[in-house]
C-alpha cells in the first residue's frame, strides 16, 4: 500500500533531474573558437619557379586584394603570385582583372598571371558568386562575361543600377525608382516589381542565395523596409515583408544563407537576422560599422567584422543571435576578410591569416 | 501728370531692383559651367545621360535644395563599383533627382547625418574618383514621373558661348558607294543615308576638345526631312531612346564612335537639289551649311 506514493516519487525526481540537465548541462570545458592555420607575408617573394606557374595556376588557391596588392595564397599558406592594383581589381579562386580608373581593355589574366583574354569595355568589372559582371561606365547597364572574354547578355536599363546579386542562374538588380528585376540566364526578365516606400523608392539590397531559391531586398527610407521571396515551381513568391530601424543612403551590407535561409543585414543599431517566419528576427546591437558578412555553413555560424575607430573585430554568432567569440585586430590598416568553405581570410598589416573555427 | 507717372515709375524701378537681385532661375550650376561634355552626344558607345563639368577641387554645390537617397564612396566593399567615381543622388520634391559624380567626398558620407541639402550647402569637391582623366562633376538629372534622364541645360541658367556648332564630312552614302559633299558629280536618284560629323567645341580646354550639340535637322529642297533634339532620353522595350522628337537609339543616331550621325534616308529624284543640314548647340548658336548638286 505504502510503495505507490514512492514510486512516483522516484518517476517526479527524475522528471525533474532530466529537466535540469536539459535547461543548465553541465559545461564540457569547450568552445567555439577562431583557430590560426598559417600567416603569409604578402611583402615575401613569391615562392616559386616560372616553371611551376602552369601547373600552380590549375591548383587551387585562394584569391586576395590587399590594399594596394593583388595576389594569390597556396593552401598551404606560400604566396604563389603577387603584383600591384592599378585602380581597383577582381579576385576570383580562378583569375583576376587588374583594371585602371579609365579602363578601356580588360584584361583577364589566371592565378599565375597567365593572360586568359581581353574585354574591350569602359565600365567596371565586380564578381558575385563566381560569375562575372561589367557595370557600365555610367551605372545604368551591365553585362555578363566570362573569363574567357564571351559577353552572355548585356543591359541597359536607362536608369542607376543601386544594387545587384546573382546566385547560379538568375541576377537579381535593384534600380534607383524602386524596381527590382530578376534576370535569367541569358539575361532575359523573369520578374519585375515595383517597390516603393513613401516618396523615396531607391533599393539599396538585393541579395540572393546561392542555389537561387531565395531573394530578399531593402528599399525605401522613412522606414527602411525589406521583403524575402522564395522560388516556387510558378515562381518567386513573397514569404514575409519585414521593418527595419535604419535609415541608410548608401549600398548596405547584406547576405541570404542558403542553407539557413537567413537574410543577415546591418542595421542601424548592429546587425539583424530575418528568417522566413514572421517572428523570426533576431537584432544583435553593436557600436561599430558592419564590414563585410561570411555565412559558415560548416559551423552553423556567420562570421562578420565591424570596424571602429581602435580597429577591427571579427564576431562569430549563431542563427538564433548567441555571441560565439569576438577576435580584435587592433589595425587601421587597409582590411580585407572572406569566408571560403569554414576557412576565413583576414588581411591587415600586410600579411594573410587563415583560421578555421574549431572547438577548443 | 507728374505727380501720377512717380508712383508707376518707382513701382517699375523696384521691379527692376527684385528681379535684377535675385536669379530667375529655379536651379543653380553645381560649380562654374566649363562644359567638356554634353547631354545625349555619342562618342563612347551609348549616350551620355548628363554633362562633365571641368572643374579641379571646387565645390559642388546642389542644383536646387534636395534630400540625400542615395550615395557611394569609392572603394565601398557593399557595392558594386561604379565608374562615376563616388557620388552623390539628391532628390528634389517628389519627382526630380540629380546626381553629381566624380566627387571628393572623403570618409564624411559614410555618417551620413546630413540628409537635406539647401542649395548653398557644399556636397563636395570636385574630384578624380571613377573613371575621369579630367577633374570635374558629371551632373546627370532623372525625372522620376516621366521615368527619364531630363537634359540639364534645359533646367539651368544659360551659359556664355558664342561659338557655332560645326558641320563637317558630309557624305551621302548608300551599299557600295559613298558621294561626299559638296559634290559637282551627277548623283543618282533613289534612296541615299546622308551622315555627317556634326559637333560644337568645349571653351573649356584651349585643345581641339569637340562636343555634342542639341539640334540637328535635314532639309531637302527646304522640306524638313531629319529632326533630332536632345532633350530627353527614355528607355522603350529595354532600348534607350531620344526623346520626345525623334525615338531614336544610339545606334540609329550615331556610328559607334566619335560624332558621326546618321541624318536620315532620302529618295533623291532627278533634278537640281538642295540638301541643307541645321546644328544648334545648348546655347542656342546655330550653323547651317546648304549643298547644291545634280541628280539623274
Amino acid at each position: 500500500m505504502n510503495d505507490k506514493p514512492h514510486r512516483y516519487g522516484f518517476l517526479l525526481y527524475s522528471l525533474i533531474l532530466i529537466g535540469y540537465i536539459g535547461l543548465f548541462p553541465l559545461p564540457l570545458g569547450k568552445e567555439l573558437l577562431l583557430d590560426l592555420q598559417w600567416i603569409c607575408s604578402i611583402d615575401a617573394p613569391v615562392s616559386i619557379t616560372e616553371n611551376q606557374g602552369t601547373q600552380l595556376a590549375k591548383e587551387k588557391s585562394i584569391g586576395f586584394v590587399l590594399g594596394k596588392t593583388l595576389g594569390y595564397i597556396s593552401d598551404a599558406g606560400d604566396l604563389v603570385y603577387k603584383e600591384s592594383v592599378l585602380h581597383a581589381a577582381v579576385v576570383t579562386d580562378r583569375g583576376f582583372i587588374n583594371y585602371s580608373a579609365i579602363p578601356e581593355v580588360l584584361v583577364v589574366k589566371d592565378s599565375r598571371g597567365n593572360i586568359l583574354s581581353t574585354l574591350k569595355t569602359e565600365g567596371y568589372p565586380f564578381m558575385r558568386k563566381d560569375r562575372l559582371f561589367i557595370v557600365s561606365a555610367d551605372g545604368c547597364g551591365v553585362a555578363e562575361v566570362t573569363l574567357e572574354g564571351e559577353v552572355r547578355w548585356k543591359k541597359d536599363f536607362n536608369q542607376l543600377i543601386t544594387s545587384m546579386d546573382a546566385g547560379t542562374t538568375v541576377t537579381a538588380v535593384g534600380l534607383w525608382d524602386g524596381t527590382l528585376l530578376l534576370l535569367g540566364p541569358t539575361g532575359e526578365v523573369i520578374t519585375q516589381e515595383k517597390l516603393t516606400q513613401g516618396p523615396y523608392s531607391v533599393i539599396y539590397l538585393s541579395a540572393l542565395t546561392k542555389d537561387d531559391r531565395m531573394l530578399g531586398v531593402v528599399f525605401g527610407l522613412k522606414p527602411q523596409r525589406g521583403i524575402l521571396w522564395e522560388k516556387t515551381p510558378t515562381g518567386y513568391k513573397r514569404v514575409r515583408s519585414f521593418q527595419l530601424s535604419s535609415d541608410f543612403r548608401r549600398p548596405m551590407q547584406g547576405i541570404l544563407d542558403a542553407n539557413t535561409g537567413m537574410f543577415i543585414i546591418e542595421d542601424s543599431e548592429g546587425i539583424s537576422l530575418i528568417g522566413r517566419g514572421e517572428k523570426e528576427t533576431v537584432r544583435i546591437a553593436l557600436k561599430e560599422r558592419i564590414g563585410a558578412i561570411a555565412a559558415s555553413p560548416i559551423d552553423g555560424l556567420f562570421l562578420f567584422c565591424t570596424q571602429q575607430d581602435e580597429g577591427y573585430k571579427i564576431r562569430g554568432i549563431t542563427y538564433e543571435g548567441r555571441k560565439v567569440f569576438i577576435k580584435s585586430l587592433p589595425t587601421r590598416e587597409p582590411f580585407w576578410f572572406q569566408g571560403v568553405e569554414g576557412a576565413y581570410f583576414v588581411g591587415f598589416n600586410k600579411r594573410i591569416l587563415k583560421y578555421r573555427v574549431v572547438l577548443g | 501728370m507728374k505727380s501720377k507717372k512717380l508712383p508707376i515709375t518707382l513701382i517699375f524701378l523696384l521691379f527692376c531692383d527684385f528681379v535684377g537681385s535675385r536669379s530667375l532661375w529655379a536651379y543653380q550650376w553645381p560649380v562654374e559651367p566649363r562644359i567638356l561634355s554634353v547631354f545625349a552626344q555619342g562618342g563612347r558607345g551609348g549616350f551620355e545621360r548628363g554633362i562633365h563639368i571641368l572643374a579641379s577641387g571646387s565645390e559642388v554645390k546642389p542644383i536646387e535644395e534636395g534630400e540625400l537617397v542615395f550615395s557611394y564612396l569609392e572603394g565601398s566593399t557593399a557595392s558594386i563599383p561604379y565608374p562615376l567615381g563616388s557620388f552623390l543622388v539628391l532628390q528634389h520634391g517628389s519627382t526630380l533627382r540629380s546626381l553629381y559624380a566624380h566627387l571628393d567626398l572623403g570618409s564624411s558620407v559614410l555618417n551620413q547625418e546630413k540628409k537635406i541639402y539647401p542649395k548653398g550647402d557644399v556636397l563636395g569637391k570636385s574630384g578624380l574618383t571613377g573613371a575621369t582623366s579630367m577633374g570635374g562633376v558629371s551632373l546627370l538629372v532623372y525625372d522620376l514621373e516621366a521615368k527619364q534622364f531630363v537634359n540639364p541645360f534645359l533646367l539651368l541658367p544659360p551659359v556664355k558661348d558664342t561659338s557655332r556648332p560645326i558641320i563637317r564630312d558630309v557624305r551621302l552614302e548608300k551599299k557600295e558607294k559613298t558621294v561626299p559633299l559638296p559634290t559637282t558629280e551627277i548623283v543618282s536618284r533613289g534612296m541615299w543615308e546622308v551622315t555627317a560629323e556634326v559637333f560644337d567645341l568645349s571653351g573649356a580646354v584651349p585643345t581641339f576638345w569637340p562636343m555634342g550639340v542639341y539640334k540637328v535637322s535635314l532639309y531637302l529642297n527646304g522640306q524638313e526631312r531629319f529632326m533630332v533634339t536632345m532633350d530627353t532620353l527614355k528607355e522603350q522595350e529595354g532600348v534607350t531612346r531620344v526623346h520626345p522628337s525623334s525615338g531614336l537609339s544610339y545606334d540609329q543616331l550615331y556610328f559607334k564612335d566619335g560624332f558621326r550621325m546618321k541624318l536620315g534616308t532620302v529618295n533623291l529624284n532627278p533634278g537640281v537639289l538642295n540638301l541643307e543640314i541645321a546644328a544648334r548647340d545648348f546655347v542656342g548658336n546655330e550653323k547651317n551649311q546648304l549643298y547644291r548638286f545634280r541628280v539623274e
